[in-house]
């Protein structure tokens, strides 16, 4: 059983080195090690500096309040938008 | 004299006039021109920001601040109802909340001639989902009386295409628009010059919104005041009324009488 658990935890890592999570953010593909990444975490590593923006998640808007429960998967698409100039 | 009150979606402004936030030199030129022109709502669009850019970008919504202004986010560059529905869902979200929007749904990416069939659509989903629509649309009276049925807060007429300046090119339709509508009636696209506005104002229009006509402008700071000038002769020389035309005769302002032989 030891051996079994010890030999499973080192294939996981085995495995997320070398599948690394792929996501598109607006279309560009962004690859991650870790896999607990939420809303809020991806906020920090993409630097956005925007303080008025929303995040579509597969389609599906998330309200600031979910960002920690909602956390990525291999394949997500996320579209982050801010308000611009425009008539 | 009291001010006449222009009320949208419950709320009364002083301003007649609504502007836009594109095709400025920068942030500065935007903040500059708005508060030149007197405009309270200013129209804004929803786009992918930029990932991964430095931390002192600035962004738009610095330079109009919410306490000053009220935002309506528009639904530029959407062809179908349910990408316009797509982004004003997540216009609400960015802005915490925020109904009062622009629909606007395009035919056609050379003439940006809107898709009224679409447009129609979009806004009765819209109205259903609780926001405050004004609506871009063709000068088509009886598109304009339709979605004033459906529910839109205002309607919003174009005077020619957007960004080309031509001025108002069919003001009968807009007369019979205007006489028909029961919400504001605010001409949106193709503004030009000053005597535009003034004229949009003079036919009985609530209000005009624009952007290319002050941010093209050689001076758009001095454009931006004469378009608040504008706004505010033409509905003044509306509210006057104005005298009647008299074709092919003269009525002289001296007197015939007491001439002198």
């Amino acid at each position: 059983m030891l051996y079994d658990k010890a030999y499973s935890n080192k294939f996981k890592i085995f495995e997320y080195k070398n599948n690394p999570m792929k996501i598109y953010v607006n279309g560009q593909q962004k690859k991650f090690e870790a896999n607990e990444i939420c809303l809020t975490t991806l906020i920090e590593k993409l630097v956005l500096t925007e303080k008025k923006f929303a995040i579509e998640y597969n389609g599906e808007i998330i309200s600031k309040g979910n960002f920690p429960k909602t956390f990525l998967k291999d394949g997500d698409k996320l579209e982050i938008v801010v308000a611009v100039g425009g008539g | 004299m009291e001010k006449d009150k222009f009320l949208i979606a419950g709320k009364h402004y002083l301003s007649r006039l609504l502007v836009g936030t594109g095709k400025y030199k920068n942030f500065k030129e935007t903040q500059t021109a708005i508060e030149e022109s007197g405009a309270e709502i200013v129209t804004v669009a929803i786009r992918r920001t930029n990932i991964g850019q430095d931390v002192k970008q600035e962004s738009l919504l610095d330079f109009i601040p919410k306490e000053k202004y009220t935002y309506l986010p528009n639904t530029a560059g959407c062809y179908s109802k349910d990408e316009a529905l797509r982004t004003l869902r997540l216009a609400r979200e960015l802005l915490d909340g925020h109904t009062l929007v622009k629909l606007e749904v395009l035919g056609d990416p050379n003439t940006l001639y809107p898709n009224v069939v679409e447009t129609v659509e979009a806004a009765k989903t819209l109205v259903k989902e609780g926001f405050d629509v004004m609506v871009y649309t063709s000068d088509d009276p009886i598109i304009a009386k339709q979605l004033e049925d459906i529910g839109c807060c205002a309607i919003m007429p174009l005077a020619s295409l957007i960004g080309s300046g031509m001025g108002i090119l069919n003001p009968h339709n807009l007369e019979i628009i205007i006489d028909n509508a029961r919400v504001p009636i605010i001409v949106d696209a193709g503004v030009g010059t000053a005597s535009d506005a003034v004229i949009a104002m003079e036919l009985g229009c609530d209000g005009v919104l624009m952007n290319t006509a002050i941010a093209a402008a050689s001076n758009p700071i001095l454009m931006a005041s004469a378009m608040r000038k504008a706004i505010e002769s033409g509905r003044d020389a509306y509210l006057a009324g104005r005298m009647k035309k008299k074709f092919y005769q003269a009525d002289p302002s001296s007197p015939s009488s007491g001439l002198i032989k």
